[in-house]
């Protein structure tokens, strides 16, 4: 017995003493841009990146328990409001191409603008014929969408969370009569990331998602539509920020450099549908251009202000409904 | 005189070090959670305000309510396959029923996750199954909510139940129920009111981890439940959605969820003590052969309930192989998704292997001490020891799991971000399984055979080593096995505790899962799946040269 205690405890040993050359990063990186993005990171550096995938409540979560004794050194690619209303937890730092970014998204303290992501409804084109889709977030209050609509949930998920900003801020103390109504006729998804695919899939007619997650299913060709909600969307960054007491802090600074630079934020724009936070990134191939699209502007002090409150609210309603 | 005090010494020995393992693993990280629950959310004084919001909020007891549905039905289930899948194989010759056994441990290898999602491909709203049916006129129940949940639980969870009940039905008197035979009962008689009985105590305890995989398991409802909330995924997205506050509903919903755990706990050990009974195991069952109409409804039986458990396995093999686009499926087959995988699946299978089997290692060795500690000496520590050491059965994965982060992130025991964190958590959950199995093989074991070998002069510890130790072995393997292949499976906890390069394959797969890359996740599992069936296999032909291993131990 004391021989397996002794290799149990070189295990735990040799796990401690692995940190070497690394960059300890938590994130809510799709799984696929993680394996697409960390091996050219560690290829071009040669520092090796420690991930941990997680949905971004809990990445927030995971960060403040280990405040005592941090164990990572970046928060990559969560929702803005989040970094915004944690943003005690994380220290400033200016990226190397800071006058590269573009001034609409330099929104964040102690953040950083990472990639410009945007609401959309994404539908199944199998179940609703075009003049069937939803327009509105209004629209999506009608009883012809009863359970047909997969959202996550927004006290959970950093996107859904910035939909629930979205009514709010654009029909102002109504747009809670709003969200309640499309409650109404949520299946609630695990985690944002599925909400496309039971789409996709022809369980739900409706999705309210991302519009870089919902292109990934239109470009694979499956049969589903993005629709820019008429009454307005919102378009915001998510961020990419250094924790305080970040152990490996240099490695921690290139890793975000590297984020922000031009071939990568090419490469989110092929590969991933992303919108670029650089001035000097086209935007992806086979979306609309901005200017095209009704957004709403967005706070950020606002969103991150309010975000207890909202969330509070959120799961009232949700109880009362049996979300 | 002597031998008595060193014997005393031994086991006493193994009663601290059970002791210091509850103190240090359950009781030291769960305490920090549990003082959540009695604490206000704002002021942080004691109180029970959690307490009232849950017994005064419909939302609260509808999802106790339906948690206790689930865990009843998904056991009932459970059992109505599993008691004739096991008398089946375990006393009449089944062709094959070594690829049955292997199949249906499989079943239970599956992650959750994946599994629920494979019945939403075929019994979903546009499910090919449903599909198929609807074609012919019949239109399925909706998958979505208790239906769903119950049917990817049992054909998850039956196994639990044939492996325990076709462990002891290999194990118990034979001449008993040739008895009741001889004084003219019939075969159907002799099986429920003597076989039954004799067997009992191992039904009712495969019967107790089925209910409580059920009541505990958050992955199948997440995904296939719609909006059917049960406690687990009430607790969770209670504690993942207080982002700034303590958790505090989320530990009242858990202490609650172990309340349920521990009345049923109770209940299982009043039924199986009530009766005891020892075999000599000098008079094993023989396997008959049946004939004609017979043997085929029983081989019909036996292949259906197995197949039907590996559907989900078969749905997700299959899936593997379709050609992707991204997170779109296309037509034809291929590699695609394997290739996608390819980048980190080495290093997590190893990982898993690693992890698992270390933890095995230490599960399997200390459980059956402890497992001999509980069936044969009852003073009064072990008594206190023996419930403590439930504690892991009804305590949630992802309680667990943070309770983990708070306490071993901070002096004396710093683990956070280790390989043995997430080795202590496989540890720690799977220990009573290899207790109770080992307790529940010596129950059956009559002690009468260690008390000659002490009268023959041997001393107690080489009496345990050369006679109990023999008898139990296979009771061992089986619940080291059954620990292995729940701690290859272990998610919720670990999910919290893992970081790069402790990931495991079921978080991976949960991972890919979440971001709706089924196709990924499909050709994780899959490798899970050959990986395991093919070290099944191997301990298979080695310990028991045959068909025995996984049904018969």
């Amino acid at each position: 017995m004391k021989r397996i205690f002794a290799v149990l405890f070189c295990v735990a040993l040799l796990g401690s003493a692995w940190a070497a050359n690394e960059v300890v990063v938590y994130t809510a990186h799709e799984e696929s841009i993680i394996n697409a993005l960390v091996p050219m990171f560690e290829k071009e550096t040669g520092i090796k990146v420690n991930y941990v995938k997680l949905g971004s409540g809990d990445v927030i979560k995971r960060a403040k328990a280990e405040l005592s004794n941090p164990q990572a050194d970046v928060i990559w690619s969560i929702g803005g409001e989040q970094l915004e209303a944690e943003n005690q937890i994380l220290q400033a730092y200016t990226p190397k191409d800071w006058d590269k970014i573009a001034p609409v998204y330099k929104v964040g303290t102690n953040w950083l603008p990472y990639t410009g992501i945007m609401n959309v409804f994404i539908v199944n084109t199998k179940m609703l014929k075009a003049d069937q889709y939803p327009r509105k977030w209004t629209d999506l209050t009608a009883a012809r969408f009863k359970k047909l609509i997969s959202s996550a949930r927004a006290d959970k998920s950093g996107s859904s969370y910035m939909q629930l900003a979205n009514v709010v801020s654009i029909y102002g103390d109504k747009g809670w009569d709003v969200y309640t109504g499309i409650m109404k006729n949520m299946v609630i998804s695990a985690s944002s990331g599925a909400v496309s695919k039971f789409v996709n899939d022809g369980e739900q007619a409706v999705g309210l998602t991302l519009e870089d997650n919902a292109f990934r299913y239109f470009s694979g060709g499956g049969p589903v539509a993005i629709v820019y909600p008429e009454d307005g969307t919102v378009a915001a960054p998510d961020g990419i920020a250094l924790l305080k007491g970040a152990p490996n802090l240099g490695n921690a600074k290139k890793f975000i450099d590297w984020c922000l630079s031009k071939p990568v934020q090419e490469y989110l724009v092929d590969a991933m549908a992303r919108r670029p936070v650089r001035t000097d990134t086209k935007d992806p191939k086979g979306l609309p251009a901005l200017s095209t699209i009704k957004t709403v502007p967005y706070d950020f002090g606002w969103a991150a202000k309010n975000k207890d409150a909202f969330v509070k609210k959120f799961v009232n309603i949700a109880m009362d409904l049996g979300l | 005189m002597g031998a008595g005090r060193k014997k005393a010494d031994i086991w006493a020995l193994v009663i601290f070090a059970g002791f210091a393992i509850v103190v240090v693993f359950l009781i030291y990280p769960l305490f920090d959670v549990f003082k959540y629950s009695f604490a206000d959310k704002e002021t942080g004084q004691a109180s029970f305000a959690n307490w009232k919001e849950f017994f005064g909020r419909a939302y609260y007891l509808r999802a106790f309510g339906h948690s206790i549905s689930v865990a009843l039905l998904t056991t009932v289930f459970s059992s109505l396959l599993g008691i004739p899948l096991a008398f089946f194989t375990s006393r009449y010759k089944i062709k094959g029923s070594n690829l049955l056994s292997t199949l249906s441990v499989l079943a239970l290898l599956s992650p959750p996750f994946i599994g629920a999602y494979s019945w939403i491909t075929m019994l979903g709203r546009n499910g090919f199954l449903r599909n198929l049916f609807l074609s012919v006129g019949i239109r399925l129940p909706q998958i979505y909510g208790l239906f769903g949940i119950v049917l990817a639980d049992t054909l998850q969870y039956y196994p639990f139940i044939s492996l325990m009940l076709a462990g002891s039905l290999m194990t118990i008197d034979r001449s008993l129920e040739e008895a009741s035979e001889n004084l003219g009962a019939r075969s159907l008689r002799t099986f429920f009111s003597v076989t039954m009985p004799l067997v009992l105590p191992s039904l009712t305890g495969g019967a107790l981890i089925v209910f409580m995989m059920s009541l505990s398991n958050f992955g199948t409802p997440m995904i296939i439940g719609g909006n059917y909330l049960v406690l687990p995924t009430l607790a969770y997205n209670l504690y993942t959605s207080e982002i700034a506050e303590s958790p505090g509903m989320a530990s009242t919903v858990s202490i609650i969820l172990m309340l349920c755990a521990s009345v049923i706990i109770v209940l299982q050990q009043w039924l199986s003590s009530r009766r005891k009974y020892a075999s000599m195991l000098v008079n094993r069952p023989v396997v008959k052969k049946l004939k004609g109409a017979k043997s085929f409804f029983a081989h019909l039986l036996c292949y259906l309930i197995v197949g039907l458990s590996t559907l989900p396995l078969a749905v997700i093999v299959f899936y593997s192989f379709r050609n992707t686009s991204g997170p779109v499926f296309t037509t034809g087959f291929g590699l695609t998704s394997y290739k996608q995988i390819f980048f980190d699946v080495p290093k997590t299978v190893a990982n898993s292997f690693i992890y698992s089997f270390i933890a095995v290692v230490l599960i399997a060795g200390i459980g059956t001490l402890i497992g001999f500690t509980i069936a044969r000496k009852r003073n009064l520590a072990v008594r206190i020891l023996d419930p403590l050491l439930m504690i892991p059965y009804i305590v949630p994965g992802t309680v667990l799991g943070i309770g983990f982060i708070v306490a071993f992130n901070r002096k004396p025991l710093y683990l956070a971000g280790t390989a043995a964190i997430i080795i202590m958590t496989y540890f720690i959950r799977r220990l009573p399984y290899s207790v109770r199995s080992a307790a529940s093989i010596l129950k059956q074991i009559d002690p009468a055979l260690e008390e000659a070998g002490i009268n023959l002069g041997s001393p107690p510890g080489r009496t345990f080593r050369t006679v109990t130790l023999p008898l139990m072995q296979s009771g061992i393997i089986s619940g080291a096995i059954m620990s292995w292949v729940t701690s290859m499976n272990e998610l919720s906890a670990s999910i919290l505790l893992y970081v790069g390069r402790t990931m495991t394959m079921p978080i991976k797969i949960y991972l890919s899962v979440l971001d709706g890359y089924f196709g990924t996740a499909s050709a994780m599992s899959t490798i899970l799946l050959v990986v395991t069936g093919v070290a099944m296999f191997v301990v298979n032909r080695y310990f028991n040269r045959g068909s025995e291993t996984f049904i018969a131990t």
